[in-house]
């Protein structure tokens, strides 16, 4: 680790102000931009007594982005995002919810004046955090709760999305294949069902990009909140039929062999560099089968035939414009099946140095463990992670 | 190495980056008006002294003119696609779109175009010139694009370029317009009106404003500042304080 800093101090003193922009070609109706990003870091766990694996203390490619956006007239966008870092993993089978691969390929489509539509893979309508693009965060790693592993954060589908007010309220609502970033592999799940999501937010006293750092250091206090629910039945049909390998995500619980319903609720706050966000989440999984491992094996007059779990984070940053620097804590809880008693608890914090804005930025994340819920045991007690972002754009 | 050394060393160094770019105490000053106004993500403005009116680009490729509270007169049946930047010259309006680097000359009285033309610039789509300002004393417009970098770009009467001039006194530029002998320039993320030497573009003076997305920038014959807030699709009154 010693070492490690040393190395790492010596190569941001020698490359404080690298920065370059991207390309960007127009023929008079249709325009494209080429950007990208790539960061590294390098993460150490502090382990338990006694554990003696160490294979995650190690440096970590994150992302290796290249982004096309493009626009034909005023009517159609469309976005094509891959991370050449996350394919190579994706190819051995395992699909990283927060670093998928493909991360975007969609068209939006804005000429039927009523409502915009988009089709195709992107992010979904559910939860503000999810939708904050990750290079403009302090962290490496988003809450527990919103990683993708309670919910996809992805997904192939159609959505449609209309503005109110002067951009102040914003409702989206859409149907997707259900499997998340699984929906990348081509087929559904043997059900055949889709999945519903929802999302309605209003922010006041104007609209509220999806930023969680206040870097413009509003002079006005703004607020925002965000309501979403979403649903899906994939109760497999009889036989042998079952989901595809790993769609149940890291807890079992993203996707079920049943009926799953998650609702939850955002805020955010900013005001002379100073923000806050918070978000809570529940959901409610009904397998199809009482015998379902995540009932636990209690008899159905004890659980109703469901399990319940859910979580929040609570985030407060400030952004200081003089010291190019942003700070950040978070504490955030999960708990993953109401039927066995505990939850996880964390607390964490992020600091960002600002070596040319966002595009050049030294980040630092700090984990540390609580409590950890009895679904989720751990061989760590905390951990740290420091590295660089760059963006080409 | 030690700790204490290691984080000497990063101190310092913090220090210097901190230290460095061009450095003006910007004064805070309070609009003494403001008000919603018809347009929808208002970009830029430009008064036009004819009519006793505004010209009002949107983000949406539109242009308008207005009454000097907001209100629509005209809208002009052009299909453009992202207007940011106005100005007047000689009695014709210049329009900048953003993403296909076009300018456009237009008739004030019929609001068609008369001539486009294109400048070529391959940075960002949307950083790029968001700011269109004529200089009558040297005859020569200028364009700067917001950001990623600042670069002010001279052009003569007919387009062709003459200079560029990187300019890092802000984190960004979203309009700018020329008054008496000056330049101001306006910075959506400093949230700053910066009063330009127009021969060098040092900066001589700097108001910080409590708008949010401030997008334009024009100076009034009585030399009150007027300035849009897109998000906010509001319009804020100052007092120019020189």
């Amino acid at each position: 680790m010693k070492v490690f800093l040393r190395f790492f101090g010596i190569c941001v003193l020698w490359f404080p102000g690298l920065s370059s922009g991207q390309i960007t070609m127009t023929n008079g109706d249709h325009t494209i931009e080429i950007t990208g990003s790539i960061s590294t870091y390098y993460n150490h766990r502090f382990m338990k007594e006694g554990e003696l694996n160490l294979r995650k203390n190690r440096f970590r490619l994150r992302d290796a982005q290249l982004q096309i956006e493009g626009r034909y007239k005023k009517t159609i966008e469309y976005e094509l995002q891959v991370d050449f870092s996350d394919i190579g993993q994706s190819l051995t089978g395992v699909i990283d919810p927060e670093n998928p691969g493909i991360m975007d390929a969609y068209v939006h489509y804005k000429g039927l004046g009523i409502v915009d539509l988009t089709f195709g893979y992107t992010k979904l309508p559910y939860s503000r955090s999810s939708l904050v693009p990750f290079v403009y965060t302090p962290y490496w790693q988003r809450a527990e709760i919103v990683r993708g592993d309670i919910f996809s954060r992805r997904d192939i589908g159609v959505s449609l999305s209309k503005t109110f007010w002067r951009q102040r309220v914003k409702i989206e609502g859409g149907i997707y294949n259900g499997l998340g970033e699984l929906s990348l592999r081509g087929d559904n799940d043997p059900s055949g069902n889709l999945e519903y999501i929802g999302r309605a937010e209003v922010a006041y006293p104007s609209r509220f990009r999806y930023r969680d750092i206040d870097d413009r250091i509003t002079p006005v206090p703004m607020f925002a909140a965000g309501f979403n629910a979403r649903y899906t039945d994939k109760s497999q049909p009889v036989g042998n039929r079952t989901l595809p390998g790993g769609a149940g995500g890291e807890y079992n619980v993203k996707v079920i062999d049943g009926k799953k319903y998650v609702y939850g609720f955002d805020l955010a706050f900013q005001w002379m560099g100073f923000s806050a966000q918070y978000e809570f989440h529940y959901y409610r999984a009904t397998p199809r089968d009482s015998n379902n491992f995540m009932l636990m094996g209690l008899p159905k007059w004890q659980t109703g035939g469901f399990f319940q779990g859910g979580g929040m984070y609570g985030q407060l940053n400030y952004f200081s414009k003089p010291l190019k620097s942003i700070f950040s804590v978070r504490y955030e809880e999960l708990m993953l099946n109401d039927l066995i008693a505990g939850k996880m608890v964390r607390f964490g914090g992020a600091y960002a140095f600002q070596l040319n804005g966002w595009k050049s930025m030294i980040k630092v994340q700090y984990w540390l463990i609580d409590q950890e819920d009895p679904l989720d045991p751990l061989r760590w007690t905390s951990q740290v992670r420091l590295g660089w972002q760059y963006l080409f754009q | 190495m030690n700790g204490k050394k290691f984080l000497s060393i990063a101190i310092a160094w913090i220090a210097i980056l901190i230290c460095t770019g061009q450095k003006i105490n910007a004064v805070k000053i309070k609009p003494f008006l403001s008000h919603y106004i018809e347009v929808s993500e208002p970009s830029d403005l430009v008064y036009y002294p004819e009519n006793n009116s505004f010209f009002i680009v949107s983000d949406n490729g539109e242009l308008y003119e207005t009454s000097l509270n907001g209100k629509i007169l005209r809208k002009a049946p052009i299909d453009g696609v992202d207007f940011e930047a106005i100005t007047l010259v000689d009695n014709y309006l210049y329009v900048v779109e953003e993403r296909h680097r076009n300018v456009l000359k237009i008739d004030p009285k019929s609001l068609e175009v008369v001539q486009t033309i294109y400048i070529p610039y391959a940075g960002g789509r949307n950083k790029s010139f968001e700011s269109i300002a004529y200089i009558p004393d040297m005859e020569k417009f200028i364009l700067i694009t917001e950001k990623d970098p600042i670069i002010i770009m001279e052009f003569d009467q007919n387009f062709n370029k003459i200079n560029m001039t990187r300019f890092t006194g802000a984190r960004d530029i979203s309009s700018a317009t020329y008054h008496l002998g000056y330049l101001y320039f306006l910075s959506d993320e400093d949230r700053t009106i910066f009063k330009i030497k127009p021969t060098n573009y040092d900066i001589l003076k700097a108001w910080k404003i409590p708008v949010i997305n401030p997008e334009g920038i024009v100076v009034m014959p009585d030399h009150t500042f007027r300035i849009l807030s897109d998000d906010r699709e509001k319009m804020y009154y100052f007092k120019n304080p020189d």
